[in-house]
């Protein structure tokens, strides 16, 4: 653009013309005389910002790191092993350290003037521009700028250099010497002292924070392991001293300080190529957030650049690599995203020759480094993985939670961004809706199956009741197992007919399309866990619902029972075999061989007691433990069983207490002569183990050696308990055992006489099952399977009509106890599931209530 | 009788739930509960019962030998 077309009224002096600026009347002259060229370090006090960063506080403070930068260098370089500052009453600051001293003598080049007036006015000069000197690493120091810039930019500035025997000291003021070089006195250190006062006229605000330096000096001290850095602030006496012989790997805890890590080592990966260095330190905690912070040369680059993205390559290709070999990532992979969350690490580069985006080298722009770093990583990390495959597997799998949540929060968006689609936007297929949705008498059935479903359509009243059928499924899997699911098209309908949103607010209860929301399943175990997932579901995405306790649980029966042409309907199983043996009891009673006689309420404390037997005595069975063999040659002295089973080698052994046992054992020790040995820990052996077999653990020393197993038998404790009670209706542990069969014929010492009828019964244990079936003379019993089964005026008047059916209202500790007993039979989880199960080995059952 | 309970996704402590405040009980936080939404929408709960042998199917028996 030429100035003829450019005469804007700014750039004119106000009376240089008085016929006014036109185009092209010449006023204007671009010339030579308007070329200025700023002498010394006038350019830097008058475009600070483009030395500093800017006058603010971050750019008062990078006067400071200038400084310290040098002393750094000064220590990467071999030179000093502390640095010391002073933030002084007066508001100036002062920087010591132990190297050689800036050189003070004279540069014939330079007019004769001393080397340190040099590297303190004369921009771009300075002792780090080549690499043969003593800063072969890469310094922060790069330009010979940055030193002069805090001379320009100080009121006043003195420095004192300690070398060569002497010390010696100059002072300056804007930039300008004010007092030159002279010997101070004599000294047997080395070392720089620089004291400045920042210009008060550049920056508005000249107040040193201690906090900000204190950050500063402490990473640097990170960075620089075994450097000594104190820093004291003489306006408040507050000080702390910095020396760190971990380097890195300290930092990197101390960031992780206030986290969880996921693993207590720092992973380390160094490394160098053409004479750039690598060196990182990396760690993950249990958090979200990434912390890497990044260095070239010591200097912190917070917007990153080229280290940083090959760090970031290099640790996702590693990990991605590792991931899918190990087989860890098959159905998701993770992004470079992923692998960040929850890392904090330190990436510090040396770079002879740094290229930074500006004087206060926020970012590295050296391309080479990229690779460099990638290949570093890669290649350290690679090795690392493999070597510890603990660690490796848990930041694969905080990647892959990382993915997923990902997934789960765009999900989210989406569903906010089609706001209602849930709620209000139609409602699902499968729902049988309501005439009225007054939420006092409407009442929404979630039902399971399809047929189910069916009934209670069919079986419901339309004006207040609605029907949302479920398909559960109940699959055969590998490894034999059922497994339950709740699909996306379920879960939505629910949300849908229910018409409240997942994660909803306490009040959004009250929005509810229905008064009474009703799980309605089968009455066996599969009904039983489908109703603890849609609990489980309902307490985690619906907790409101289940606050305002407008949940219920419908109570379909179990049997159909016809008596007399009257029917009536029974909810359990106890209680069907409850209500069989009150049945069975009636007008009958039980004759013995001997002629005794039993009835009335002594029956049924006989029935009751044999009932409460007969389940240990199956699992003793199971264990392998013959009876028949107890009853003949094992029952104590009183008639009951023995409590343990002691394997001796080929032999069999039985004992009635502890006493017994730890006799025994001492009388075959003193046998033998030494201690027997205990046959090896392998749970299977003793179950599988029959009489007389040997164990065939590790041979001992002679081969003939007999290994001693004992097994606990205590299911004998609740028989023995139960036999005691027994033995007062005259009742022995043989009479539990089947008679047998004498010449061809079975022998019943036992008749069950009721209303004139004789049934012989050949034991005892048979005898609770001659009783129910005498309870089921008359009736007419049907068992269902599902509620499929009933039809759809027994599922209304049983399970579904408000007169005749029974509820129960689901309340918050039911819906926890769900997701507790959800959490331990969750296919998902299977280890602790395995831990639960053996610990309450004999409450198992108890679950599937 | 509301014990101490961990977040079902990431096993961090959660704190007992307040009623009707508007928490992420019993997850630890929003991000955990999404995640938990997630996987139900997948399907991928379920509820595993290992089949012994004589749980099979057919086998009801054990239980109601008063069938018919």
């Amino acid at each position: 653009m030429s100035p003829e077309n450019d005469p804007t009224p700014d750039e004119q002096p106000p009376a240089a013309d008085g016929n006014g600026a036109t185009a092209g009347d010449g006023t204007a002259e671009y010339g030579a005389d308007q070329i200025q060229a700023l002498k010394g370090l006038e350019g830097i006090r008058m475009r600070p910002a483009m030395y500093i960063g800017g006058t603010d506080s971050r750019g008062l403070h990078h006067l400071v790191f200038e400084v310290v930068d040098n002393c750094i260098d000064e220590f990467v370089a071999g030179f000093g092993k502390m640095i010391a500052v002073h933030i002084n009453l007066d508001g100036s600051l002062t920087c010591v350290d132990d190297g050689r001293g800036i050189p003070v003598d004279p540069m014939p080049e330079m007019d004769n003037k001393p080397a340190v007036e040099v590297v303190l006015t004369s921009l771009h000069a300075g002792g780090k521009f080549d690499r043969e000197g003593g800063y072969k690493k890469g310094t922060g120091g790069l330009h010979g700028v940055g030193i002069k810039a805090v001379n320009a930019l100080s009121e006043w500035l003195v420095v004192e250099s300690r070398r060569e025997a002497h010390v010696w000291r100059m002072e300056f003021a804007r930039g300008e010497v004010t007092s030159n070089l002279a010997r101070l006195g004599s000294t047997q250190q080395t070392g720089t002292r620089m004291t400045f006062k920042p210009d008060v006229k550049i920056f508005g605000d000249i107040h040193f924070s201690f906090d900000v330096l204190h950050r500063r000096l402490q990473e640097l001290a990170f960075l620089n392991k075994g450097v000594r850095i104190r820093l004291v602030d003489e306006r408040t006496g507050q000080k702390d001293e910095f020396c760190y012989q971990g380097g890195l790997d300290e930092f990197v805890v101390w960031l992780n300080r206030t986290e969880t890590p996921l693993f207590p080592e720092v992973i380390r990966a160094s490394g160098s190529d053409q004479g750039i260095s690598v060196d990182v330190a990396l760690q993950y905690n249990d958090g979200y957030n990434e912390n890497v912070r990044c260095f070239a040369n010591n200097i912190p680059n917070p917007d990153g650049g080229t280290h940083l993205s090959g760090f970031r390559s290099g640790l996702t290709r590693t990990l991605n690599t590792y991931g899918k070999k190990s087989g860890l990532f098959k159905d998701t992979e993770p992004s470079g995203d992923d692998f960040r969350e929850g890392l904090t690490a330190i990436v510090s580069i040396n770079v002879p020759f740094p290229q930074f985006q500006s004087q206060n080298k926020t970012k590295l722009l050296n391309n080479e480094v990229e690779g460099i770093v990638s290949s570093v990583i890669y290649e350290v990390l690679t090795k690392f993985f493999e070597e510890h495959p603990q660690t490796s597997k848990r930041v694969c799998q905080k990647a892959l939670t990382a993915a997923e949540a990902r997934e789960a929060a765009r999900k989210s968006r989406e569903m906010v961004r089609r706001k209602g689609a849930l709620t209000s936007a139609g409602l699902p297929e499968k729902l049988r809706d309501c005439r009225t949705h007054d939420l006092a008498s409407s009442e929404l059935f979630l039902v399971e199956g399809d047929s189910a479903g069916g009934s209670a359509d069919t079986g419901r009243d339309s004006n207040t009741q609605a029907i949302l059928p479920l398909r559960g499924k109940i699959l055969n899997v590998e490894k034999a197992q059922l497994v339950k699911v709740l699909d996306n098209e379920e879960i939505a309908a629910i949300f849908k007919a229910v018409g409240v949103a997942p994660g909803a607010a306490f009040e959004d209860a009250g929005k509810r399309r229905y008064g009474k929301i009703i799980l309605m399943t089968d009455a066996d175990v599969d009904g039983s866990h489908i109703r603890t997932l849609l609990l489980t579901f309902m307490f985690r995405h619906l907790r409101p619902l289940i606050e305002q306790e407008c949940i219920y649980i419908a109570q379909p029966p179990l049997y159909r029972v016809v008596q007399r042409k009257q029917t009536r309907y029974v909810q359990t199983a106890e209680e069907m075999a409850k209500q069989l043996v009150e049945l069975g009891l009636e007008g009958t009673s039980l004759r013995f061989k001997d002629g005794t006689v039993m009835e009335g309420e002594s029956l049924r404390i006989i029935i009751s007691l044999l009932s409460e037997i007969e389940e240990p005595l199956i699992t003793l069975e199971r264990r392998g433990v013959d009876l028949r063999l107890l009853a003949a040659r094992h029952l104590t002295a009183k008639g009951l069983l023995p409590k343990y089973r002691v394997f001796l080698g080929r032999t069999q052994h039985w004992f009635a207490d502890r006493a017994d046992l730890d006799q025994f054992i001492a009388a075959e020790e003193a046998r033998c002569g030494h201690e027997l040995r205990v046959v090896d820990e392998n749970p299977s052996v003793a179950a599988a183990k029959t009489d007389g077999q040997a164990a065939d653990g590790a041979a001992p020393q002679n081969g003939h050696e007999s290994m001693l197993q004992v097994i606990d038998l205590h299911e004998t404790r609740t028989i023995n308990h139960v036999l005691e009670r027994l033995f007062g209706y005259g009742i022995r542990f043989n009479d539990l055992l089947s008679a047998g069969i004498k010449d061809g014929v079975a022998i019943h010492p036992f008749v069950v006489v009721s209303d004139g009828d004789q049934y012989p019964v050949s034991s005892l244990r048979d005898l609770l099952g001659q009783v129910r079936k005498l309870g089921e003379h008359g009736l007419k019993l049907t068992r269902f399977k599902g509620l499929g089964e009933m039809n759809s005026d027994e599922l209304g008047e049983t399970a579904m009509d408000p007169k005749s059916r029974t509820l129960l209202r689901v309340t918050m500790q039911d819906a926890v106890a769900a997701d507790e007993i959800f959490r331990v039979l969750m296919g998902d989880h299977v280890e602790p599931r395995r831990e639960f199960i053996e610990k309450h080995a004999l409450d198992v059952k108890e679950l599937d209530v | 009788m509301i014990r101490p309970r961990e977040c079902p996704i990431c096993r961090k402590p959660v704190l007992p739930a307040t009623e009707g405040a508007a928490d992420h009980f019993p997850f630890c936080s929003e991000r955990c509960r999404q995640v938990d939404l997630l996987r139900w929408s997948k399907g991928k709960y379920a509820i595993v019962e290992p089949l012994s042998p004589d749980q099979l199917p057919e086998n009801d028996e054990t239980q109601d030998a008063d069938d018919e």
